[in-house]
């Protein structure tokens, strides 16, 4: 049985390993476009990403290397779309609440379809924060959770969205998530506030040289719409710069883009004196290599999960493991039902680790304790090594001989390890 | 004598002015295609008469090619394999008595560009008086925009019949997005999205690039398709069920799959 969901599991992994070192392009669309346009926008943006890039998108790679997405940003009406878009800038800071205010009830005059405006705004600024809410967990879950890196091209409004969205990202995320802006009504780019941010504006969108405080045009032409006026200007000078500013937003996303291929993981747990709870820590690090040495260039924590220790560990003779593992000893449940930490469950001490008064100690350790690099290079881990690892990351249940605990790993943090292993 | 004559006059009249009184008359269209199948109805105009004991139909013209189904009743369906000239007549009869009603029908050779037969113009009042129009030919696409597709569309980078296949694809479903502006089970939105992708097959496949055309395509388009108030705010209902949603583009070399007809060999 244990064969048959291993070689499952090496299945899984494969395919998850094919995604693993993968960039999702989005289009991020502006005001008033449907959904078909900002598709049809993506596809023109893929297009000229082939076109101008063509190692780094070889069509043939289309969906496995590099993938286009679209994030849809729908209209909510006219009026509605442009006080939202000075929402943005005012949350923000680009405007005050003074010029907000102003602009937004000069532009509620125009339109009597609400009777209050502070009824309007409300339902706007609800609507936004919804807006957000949607996009931030479409991004984790179509592309930051699966470990890919992510290039957001934002065409007007979209930049609004995008810079939001990037401050709300965790620092993990934060690495991979690059952003370049076309067209943007704000005044930085994820927080790069100076000039040389990836932006192109060119001088004449004057939908763009309305807005207060926003970057100053930095290209020739005319016009403000994504592809007409931008992607296909015949101003050479625009094309360059919105591609130099992709190629080198991919450039950085692409350094980082395997590191986190990891050789082995080392699960942490702790045992703390002042309390002895039945929550089960266990801190899950990460250890890579040098692309280009193969050497072991260090260890990063990659994710926590937080478990109740089992009360309800089945009782097993188990006279001996097979293997590498060494022996093992019989595990008798305490009667109360509380599962013991002896001596014997405490593998190694890694100082390192210990944190916040906890002592640390290797709940298990998949490293090159049970297969030495040799081993491995000749091909003498049994089959053993392969099942303690995979047993311990994959099923889902691990029990251990050493440690008196079931572990039933958070799918999230499974997932994560199954995306980022390297060698399965 | 003179009351004779008088008599004859009076006659003249009543047996003149009975014959301008239409009993019954044909209703059914005046223009057709050949091999269309056309229904054609007796009605009764006539406050005098209520219903008719019997109908007796035949059509009059010099070709034989035709058929004409369910001769006597109200009601018969017509079509004609050749072009020309055809009048349909109608007896019906009440109490011993006769009445007769003809129509012309012109019948044409049906509107075919590049292989493709075209439905005939509606009419542009009855077309617009419904969000959905007439499809008279029952495929998927409004009369009024197939017709416009074929006869009027530009043709933006040059492949005729490549462009007006992903056209009808588009316009089918935009048609969708009419019929069922929720967007249950994604229908719609897989069928825009399909007609987009086919696109981008074409456009690598002739090795066209660097153009705004896909932009001008879908621009008219939409334009054309929804051409009233009623049908554009059904569209942005639909649009309005894909608010914050994420769409995966389908992979270059994969882009095939979503044309519905293989354009490669057009």
């Amino acid at each position: 049985m244990k064969k048959i969901i291993l070689i499952l599991l090496f299945s899984l992994i494969l395919f998850a390993k094919s995604d693993s070192c993968k960039l999702d392009v989005y289009f991020g669309n502006g005001v008033w476009n449907s959904s078909e346009q900002a598709e049809e926008s993506m596809e023109e943006l893929k297009a000229f990403m082939q076109m101008n890039n063509t190692m780094r998108f070889l069509k043939v790679d289309d969906g496995t290397t590099y993938e286009f997405l679209s994030a849809h940003n729908a209209p909510h009406g006219y009026i509605d779309d442009m006080i939202e878009t000075y929402w943005q800038l005012k949350e923000s800071g680009q405007i005050s609440q003074g010029y907000f205010t102003n602009m937004t009830a000069t532009l509620n005059k125009t339109d009597g379809s609400i009777s209050t405006y502070t009824q309007r705004i409300n339902n706007i600024i609800s609507m936004y924060n919804l807006d957000i809410s949607t996009m931030i967990k479409s991004y984790r879950e179509d592309s930051l959770n699966l470990k890919h890196n992510v290039l957001l091209v934002a065409h007007s409004q979209g930049n609004l969205f995008g810079n939001q969205m990037y401050a709300l990202l965790t620092a993990e995320e934060k690495d991979r998530f690059k952003m370049v802006s076309v067209a943007t009504p704000a005044n930085n780019v994820t927080g790069n506030y100076s000039l040389d941010a990836p932006y192109t504006t060119i001088v004449a969108d004057y939908t763009i040289a309305l807005i207060k405080n926003s970057f100053p045009g930095n290209a020739s032409g005319f016009g403000h719409t994504f592809v007409d006026s931008y992607l296909n200007s015949h101003i050479t000078p625009t094309r360059v710069k919105i591609n130099s500013d992709i190629i080198n937003a991919v450039s950085i996303l692409d350094k980082n883009i395997c590191k986190k291929e990891y050789d082995y993981y080392r699960f942490i747990s702790y045992i703390c004196p002042t309390h002895q709870d039945q929550n089960l820590v266990v801190d899950i690090y990460g250890t890579y290599r040098s692309n280009t040495t193969n050497t072991i260039q260090g260890e990063e924590y990659i994710a926590s999960d937080v478990r109740v220790r089992a009360f309800e560990y089945p009782v097993q003779t188990i006279s001996s493991t097979t293997g590498s593992k060494g022996s093992g000893s019989i595990i008798t449940p305490n009667p109360t039902g509380y599962c013991p930490l002896t001596s014997d469950d405490l593998r190694t001490h890694v100082s390192k680790y210990d944190k916040n008064g906890c002592a640390a100690y290797t709940f298990a350790d998949t490293s090159l304790e049970y297969c030495s690099s040799q081993a491995r290079v000749s091909g003498a881990c049994d089959v053993d090594y392969n099942m303690y690892e995979l047993d311990y990351v994959s099923t889902n249940t691990y029990s251990s001989v050493f440690t008196c605990s079931t572990y039933n790993m958070d799918s999230n943090v499974l997932n994560t390890l199954l995306q980022s292993s390297k060698y399965h | 004598m003179k009351s004779i004559i008088k008599s004859i006059l009076v006659l003249f009249l009543v047996v003149f002015t009975s014959g301008c009184m239409e009993v019954i008359e044909i209703e059914g269209k005046t223009e057709i295609r050949t091999n269309e199948s056309h229904n054609y109805k007796a009605v009764i105009v006539s406050t005098e008469y209520d219903s008719m004991d019997s109908y007796s139909w035949k059509v009059i013209s010099d070709y034989k090619d035709y058929n004409l189904t369910s001769k006597t009743t109200s009601e018969v369906t017509f079509n004609a394999k050749s072009a020309g000239d055809y009048t349909l007549e109608v007896i019906a009869k009440k109490n011993r008595k006769s009445f007769k009603a003809t129509i012309e029908i012109e019948v044409k050779e049906p509107e075919i560009v590049n292989g493709y037969i075209l439905p005939p113009e509606p009419d542009e009042a009855l077309n617009n008086s419904t969000l959905l129009g007439i499809d008279s030919n029952d495929n998927g696409v409004r009369d009024d925009v197939e017709r416009w597709i074929f006869l009027e569309m530009e043709i933006y980078n040059g492949y005729e019949k490549i462009e007006q296949v992903i056209a009808m694809q588009k316009a089918k479903g935009y048609q969708m997005a009419l019929i069922d502006s929720t967007n249950k089970d994604d229908k719609v939105h897989k069928a825009t999205k399909a007609s987009n992708e086919c696109w981008t097959w074409y456009v690598h496949s002739k090795k066209i690039g660097g153009n705004s055309n896909r932009m001008k395509f879908g621009r008219d388009m939409r334009d054309r398709v929804f051409d009233t108030k009623e049908r554009l705010k059904t569209y942005w209902q639909y649009d309005a069920t894909l608010g914050g949603r994420v769409f995966r583009s389908t992979p270059t070399l994969q882009t095939k799959t979503q044309c519905e007809i293989d354009i490669d060999g057009l």
